[in-house]
């Protein structure tokens, strides 16, 4: 058996919520928890009286109602923690289509980009609502500044009205710039914060659909109004369902960033190791 | 994108064809006559006397009776506008 500091899987490595049952020779002996699950290996965390040997058969569920999963292991490595000691292996026997199955869990469980597009597209979609409502805002305000309105028996807009209306541009951009998957992958911050700048723009959204509701607006049947007022709908709807799929993702999210955070200086410090042994060598 | 859209305003303020900033503005200035009879009128009150209103419309000018009139809703694109935004 190898020592654990020597041989590392710097494989992305992911948790599991099951348990496993241990074959010994073909016969069943016990039950144990599984730590994690990578793409090679996994790790078993077992009781420290259990002395298991360095090969031996697993069998487990990724899923309640999924199909049993067969891998003759290897050990690789013990290591005692508090909760016992954790076995780490790789797999020795597995079949095809057993692998083909490992590798999609861990393929879904690391795929964050659902969500991810979900608020980004969110928040370009109102960067473009932004956009024509300050169009708008701003032919109004030429429109009210010049003899073109002379006949108006509407009012001229407020200054706050402007100001919301640039404030809700500027957060829009902020949300699509800091729910782009590039600033994502940085910390799970940004993608919070970028739902809060959502959660903004929708509370604008909500509030502009209900003046128009209350105001009559949709009682005016054109075509071009009624699209206005349909895409407006339409966002609030959009905007909804991209916040509730963010903050029920929010967990997965951040377990996937840390995880993929940990790989990434475990990687980091592989690579110190090697440079450094290298040297050593030369 | 919100430059872009920005930029259209800077350009339409500043450089735009006069016609199309007229007609724009004619646009928000709309008005709807709603007829006692059910139907409505789009176009533009010129005048309102006490009992003809002069209506200017895309197929030319013409007055109509108050009596026809049910109700007459001014500067509907612009209300719309102004509230909607």
């Amino acid at each position: 058996m190898a020592n654990g500091d020597q041989q590392k899987r710097v494989v992305l490595r992911v948790p599991v919520a099951t348990t496993a049952a241990i074959y010994l020779k073909g016969e069943f002996y016990k039950r144990f928890k599984l730590a994690d699950l990578s793409t090679d290996g996994l790790s078993v965390l077992t009781g420290s009286s259990d002395v298991l040997p360095d090969k031996f058969e697993i069998r487990f569920r990724l899923r309640r109602f999924s199909r049993t999963i067969r891998i003759v292991l290897e050990v690789k490595n013990r290591i005692s923690v508090s909760e016992g000691v954790r076995l780490g292996c790789v797999f020795s026997e597995i079949s095809d289509s057993d692998k083909k199955r490992v590798n999609k869990y861990i393929y879904n469980f690391v795929d964050i980009s659902f969500p991810e597009q979900a608020v980004n597209f969110a928040a370009f979609l109102c960067v473009i609502d932004a956009s024509f409502r300050l169009l708008l805002y701003s032919i109004n305000s030429y429109y009210s500044a010049t003899d073109l309105g002379r006949s108006s028996f509407v009012p001229a807009l407020s200054n706050f009205t402007g100001i919301t209306l640039v404030f809700y541009a500027f957060l829009a951009c902020l949300a699509f710039i800091f729910s782009s998957p590039s600033i994502i992958s940085k910390g799970r911050l940004n993608f919070i914060f970028s739902l809060f700048l959502l959660g903004y723009a929708f509370l604008f959204l909500i509030i502009k659909n209900f003046i128009c509701w209350k105001e009559g607006l949709w009682n005016l049947n054109y075509l071009y109004t009624n699209m206005f007022l349909v895409s407006q709908l339409f966002l609030v709807f959009y905007l909804g369902f991209a916040i509730v799929i963010g903050t029920f993702f929010l967990k997965k999210i951040t377990l996937t960033l840390d995880i993929i955070k940990q790989e990434l200086a475990a990687l980091k410090l592989r690579l110190v190791q090697l440079k450094f042994l290298r040297k050593k060598q030369n | 994108m919100v430059g872009l859209f920005l930029s259209f305003g800077l350009y339409f303020i500043h450089f735009a064809d006069v016609k199309l900033r007229v007609d724009l503005g004619r646009l928000l200035d709309q008005d709807i006559i709603y007829l006692k009879d059910g139907s409505l009128l789009r176009g533009w009150v010129v005048r309102e006397g006490r009992d003809e209103i002069l209506v200017e419309t895309e197929r030319g000018n013409f007055t109509l009776p108050r009596a026809r009139c049910k109700s007459i809703e001014k500067d509907v694109f612009l209300r719309f506008v102004r509230k909607a935004i």
